[in-house]
């Protein structure tokens, strides 16, 4: 294997004058003064006409060139025959002479990725999106090598990085990715978030074991990864998911027959009473209210329930039921943007505006992205007669609207024909 | 000297902040002061005089006002010109054949597949009659809204708007979509006055057909009272007039004519929702907190809906100004490079839904040319 690395051993052994006598030396010192000299104009004039002219780009001799061109037609064979081994090492000669290489990055992680071999993919697809930084399957890839390397922070922002740059051509890129953004989530207690992403696929109609268990650790809010899950609980997710994922794609009767059969097995356990208390929400609010209250008792520190109370009984204007819990909720999770949301807008009803402005804009900062907090703040405003802000909240409203328009158009042209409306 | 003056400012400028903070608070305080009213949720204590003790005073707005579609957002069956004028409809669908047919000062609602007949009294009729009319139905103690509706361009039945339009799996199925708590709640606080309290709680012996005077201001008794007394009459009754655009438009009216937030909540895209005036006008590039963009700058509540253009184009010149810049006008703003008149034409055209056979203004305010895809 040929290699660009500079010879030490030959630099070693270059030749010393070790004796010299004294005349001979004076006469090689002003010979060597004169080719110093000499040297020394010939580089002014080097620079100064470099400075007048283009530098013409370097290119690889015409022997690295071909040399790449044969690496990459036998990688190419070795990896369409399977000896990935071999295609590994004739990728990694080709990237020796094209360092930036993309698709040489790309091949190498891939079989890496194929064969389990997670640190090594990883690194491969951090020096493609080093050279290929707008490569929306690149940083998919990174995500999910980061994924198994358990680097979870990193390979969140990668696999989001991923999706927003765009991996829809490659539906079943575009799944996997999804799944693990999900699950991400979960492992990081963004239960909502989960949710959210988990009905993407309920949108196209994905309903497999795997996306049933993610929604069923969703729902019940355990942050475990699947391989992470107690036997004892497996059961439960598992009722829980086909009711979670029943709920997301509005089957009221098969979501409600997991419902009760979660309750009636499981009535003690956390988080049930929630769970049922958010499907129900949307048909009889005064039943979800009476399962949030439930769930407070078996979970006291249950933030979530304290903030969906709050809201509907700020939705029912019984503001002074809703303001001890929205407090709350915010004393127990400062982070969740949702308790800041509804801890402003009771606090803009009771007329504490000043109050309900500093939460609204410590929730905007959570969530720049959620319009509703951006609706929200943008009346309080109003309501100060800070008219200017008023108006600039109403347009990243519109804007964050606009956005989500156009998101939810991609995912109906991404939805299998019977899916369509 | 100059120190003299510099204190004399500092405590000038520190009198100003102090009147200014009392200022805010003042303000702050009139407005926790001010009496809240949500149209949709009538407190369990409160009493409703109903229609003809306002009457008493307003007697322009009381006249005008039962003849506006709010009014008869929802009609009393016994009384309904839309049943009485329509005493037998039909519609086939698949094997089922309904039927809604008058009888003295009732209806029924009937479906039948040949062989088994479902047939319930119309209790409560949904809708003026404009578009058309919706009926909810109560069988075996529970509400159900009714799977065909009455639509006035074709004086027929056709299917409800929503509904799914196909062919029922059975005759149960057939009769229309079973409601729940939230919905049978949702329908009454907008079509009626008083018949919901809090929550989805039911009060329906306290039901009032329609969008009545106490439905946006409010009970009037300790109002009547206040001014027998003498008192101020302000200070007792809820008076929408006093908020500012914005809060009107996207939080009262769209209370049951549904805002901007409500749409991102529901994530809806669909045509069907150019119904939804305050969502439609918020995306309007002068949709702002002025009252002169808010819906009653352009709707009295207290009134039939105005039809004819030319009342609409005075509207928009209390902002834009005329091409003839000498022409008297309120507006100084832009003056439409086309047209003087019939503003709404191009700027905010009929859509028609096609199940709704209706057309819908678009209070989406813009340029439209002919043939543009309708924005969602």
């Amino acid at each position: 294997m040929p290699s660009n690395r500079p010879n030490n051993q030959d630099r070693n052994n270059e030749p010393r004058i070790v004796q010299i006598r004294e005349n001979r030396f004076t006469q090689i010192r002003t010979i060597c003064a004169a080719i110093s000299l000499a040297m020394l104009l010939i580089c002014s004039a080097t620079i100064v006409a470099q400075t007048r002219k283009p530098r013409p780009k370097p290119q690889a001799p015409a022997n690295a060139e071909a040399d790449f061109d044969r690496f990459v037609k036998l990688a190419d064979e070795a990896r369409l025959a399977e000896r990935f081994d071999e295609a590994i090492s004739l990728y990694g000669s080709a990237l020796k002479i094209k360092p930036k290489w993309p698709e040489g990055w790309w091949y190498i992680g891939a079989i890496f990725y194929q064969r389990d071999l997670y640190p090594d993919a990883r690194n491969a697809f951090q020096n493609l999106v080093a050279v290929e930084p707008e490569r929306g399957p690149a940083w998919a890839m990174l995500g999910l090598c980061l994924f198994q390397t358990r680097e979870f922070e990193q390979a969140a922002i990668s696999l989001e990085r991923g999706r927003s740059l765009g991996v829809n051509d490659n539906s079943e890129l575009a799944n996997v990715v999804r799944y693990h953004i999900a699950l991400l989530y979960v492992r990081f207690e963004y239960f909502e978030n989960a949710y959210e992403v988990l009905n993407e696929f309920v949108r196209i109609g994905h309903e497999t074991p795997k996306v049933v268990e993610a929604f069923g650790l969703t729902i019940l809010r355990m942050p475990f990864l699947p391989g992470e899950i107690p036997s004892d609980q497996r059961e439960k997710i598992l009722i829980a998911g086909q009711a979670g994922y029943h709920m997301a794609a509005r089957r009221l009767d098969q979501a409600r027959t997991a419902f009760d059969t979660l309750l009636a097995r499981y009535p003690n356990d956390p988080n049930i009473h929630y769970a049922f208390g958010v499907f129900m929400l949307p048909q009889d609010a005064d039943l979800a209210l009476n399962e949030f209250k439930r769930e407070l008792q078996i979970s006291p520190a249950h933030y979530a329930a304290m903030a969906q109370m709050a809201f509907e009984y700020l939705k029912r204007d019984q503001f002074n039921d809703a303001l001890p819990l929205a407090e709350k909720a915010v004393q127990l999770a400062p982070k969740l943007y949702a308790a800041r949301n509804v801890l402003g807008r009771v606090l803009l009803e009771l007329g504490q505006v000043d109050r309900s402005i500093r939460e609204l804009e410590e929730g905007v900062k959570l969530a720049p992205n959620s319009p509703e907090m951006h609706f929200a703040l943008a009346r309080a405003y109003t309501r100060a007669g800070r008219k200017d802000e008023a108006a600039r909240e109403r347009e990243t409203f519109k804007k964050l609207q606009d956005e989500y328009n156009k998101k939810r158009q991609l995912d109906k042209s991404e939805a299998p024909p019977e899916q369509k409306p | 000297m100059r120190g003299f003056i510099k204190q004399y400012s500092l405590v000038a400028v520190a009198i100003a902040l102090g009147f200014t903070a009392l200022a805010v608070a003042m303000v702050n305080a009139q407005m926790t002061a001010v009496q809240r009213w949500n149209p949709r949720r009538v407190p369990a204590d409160a009493v409703l005089v109903g229609d003809q003790a306002c009457g008493e005073c307003h007697k322009r707005q009381f006249a005008s006002h039962g003849q506006s579609g709010m009014a008869m957002a929802m009609e009393p069956v016994a009384g309904s010109l839309v049943l009485n004028n329509n005493p037998k409809l039909s519609m086939r669908v698949g094997p089922y054949t309904y039927e809604v047919k008058r009888n003295g000062k009732q209806s029924t609602y009937s479906v039948t597949d040949g062989k088994d007949t479902i047939s319930v009294p119309i209790v409560y009729a949904f809708g003026q009659g404009k578009m058309g009319q919706t009926y909810m139905l109560e069988r075996d103690g529970k509400f159900y809204e009714s799977l065909v509706s009455f639509y006035n361009e074709t004086k027929s039945l056709d299917f409800t708007i929503g509904a799914p339009r196909g062919v029922p799996p059975t005759l149960n199925a057939a009769i229309g979509r079973l409601l729940n708590a939230n919905e049978v709640a949702s329908c009454f606080s907008c079509h009626a006055t008083g018949a919901v309290v809090s929550g989805s709680q039911l009060r329906l012996d306290r039901l009032t057909h329609g969008v009545r005077c106490e439905a946006c201001h409010g009970p009037g008794g300790q109002h009547i009272a206040a001014v027998k007394e003498g008192e101020s009459p302000q200070k007792s009754i809820y008076n929408p007039k006093l908020l500012g655009g914005d809060e009107l438009t996207q939080h009262f009216c769209a209370g049951c004519h549904r805002g901007a937030e409500e749409f991102s909540l529901l994530k809806s895209l669909e045509l069907n929702n150019v119904r939804f005036q305050p969502y439609r006008i918020f995306n309007s590039k002068c949709y702002s907190d002025d009252r002169k963009i808010s819906c009653t700058a352009c709707h009295n509540p207290h009134e039939p809906l105005r039809e004819d253009p030319a009342y609409y184009d005075k509207r928009c010149l209390e902002c834009h100004s005329l091409r003839d810049k000498t022409a008297k006008v309120n507006g100084d703003g832009k003056s439409c490079p086309v047209a003087d008149k019939d503003c709404t034409s191009c700027h905010m055209p009929k859509t028609e839904i096609p199940a709704a056979h209706f057309k819908f203004t678009d209070h989406y305010i813009r340029v439209v040319r002919p043939g543009e895809k309708y924005p969602s």
